[in-house]
């Protein structure tokens, strides 16, 4: 199990949003667990990555960790919107899958997108409140997100991970 | 590029046929400035009674949909949705 386990990020996200007094979260509370949300597909991603690369049993192994930290939000934010792309960058259709990436790769993908630009707004836009409910979807949105990854066959999931992880020269 | 009426339109369809029947209210699509430069926010309304219906696929749905939508439609900035209930708003005194 990864140390940043999703489920249990999810799990926080909810906490911080359910009533624990009067009146409504509060806008911290809103805001970390619309962070949380995208938290936990970050980290679903970069337990992905490095399982692909150096495999789950060397979790424990500088190596692993490299591999774990070397993926960053710009990236995933750029594969994804590369894949998602109505036509294919040549370069990336190189590296697409048999048949194109599948409807569940591209949902994920756009599915992290979203959640990202959410996260930004979570934390660094002071401008207008984060509802609580849009903060509830919110995390749904997120397990849902991971659970399209989850529905992807191995050769999307190595197409993705290809693109996201190394850089085209 | 679309004007904002055109993406209230194509939100409002788009969430129509991705949330269950009877929840949506409207659709309103505003400019930000984000991270990569002016981006769409879409405000999808809802009815509060039914959001309980709606799950994190409904979402997803939603939220693929309208970019393949609006991709298909010549726009090209990327769209970020948030979900209101008519009570929230109503309570914010934006109803």
């Amino acid at each position: 199990m990864a140390v940043l386990d999703p489920d249990e990020l999810f799990e926080q996200a909810e906490f911080l949003v359910t009533p624990r007094r009067p009146g409504p979260p509060r806008q911290v509370d809103v805001r970390r667990a619309v962070s949380a949300s995208y938290y936990a597909v970050f980290h679903f991603v970069c337990t992905e990555a490095a399982n692909f690369v150096i495999g789950q049993r060397w979790q424990r192994e500088a190596r692993y960790a490299h591999v774990y930290r070397s993926v960053d939000h710009r990236e995933l934010r750029s594969s994804c919107a590369a894949i998602q792309a109505t036509r294919l960058d040549a370069a990336f259709d190189r590296l697409a899958p048999p048949g194109g990436y599948s409807p569940a790769m591209k949902q994920f993908a756009r599915g992290a997108i979203e959640l990202q630009a959410q996260r930004n707004t979570a934390d660094y836009d002071p401008s207008g409140l984060l509802r609580t409910k849009d903060a509830h979807l919110t995390v749904s949105l997120g397990r849902s997100t991971i659970s399209a990854f989850r529905d992807t066959d191995a050769d999307n999931r190595t197409a993705f991970l290809t693109v996201l992880l190394f850089k085209r020269r | 590029m679309l004007s904002l009426p055109q993406i209230d339109a194509v939100a409002a369809d788009v969430a129509a046929a991705s949330l269950p029947s009877g929840a949506l209210i409207r659709a309103e699509s505003r400019l930000y400035d984000g991270m990569d430069g002016d981006q769409l926010r879409v405000m999808v309304v809802v009815r509060d009674s039914e959001f309980p219906r709606i799950t994190g696929q409904h979402a997803l749905d939603l939220v693929d949909q309208l970019q393949e939508r609006l991709q298909a439609d010549g726009e090209d900035r990327f769209a970020t949705v948030e979900f209101a209930t008519d009570e929230e708003l109503a309570a914010d005194g934006g109803a």
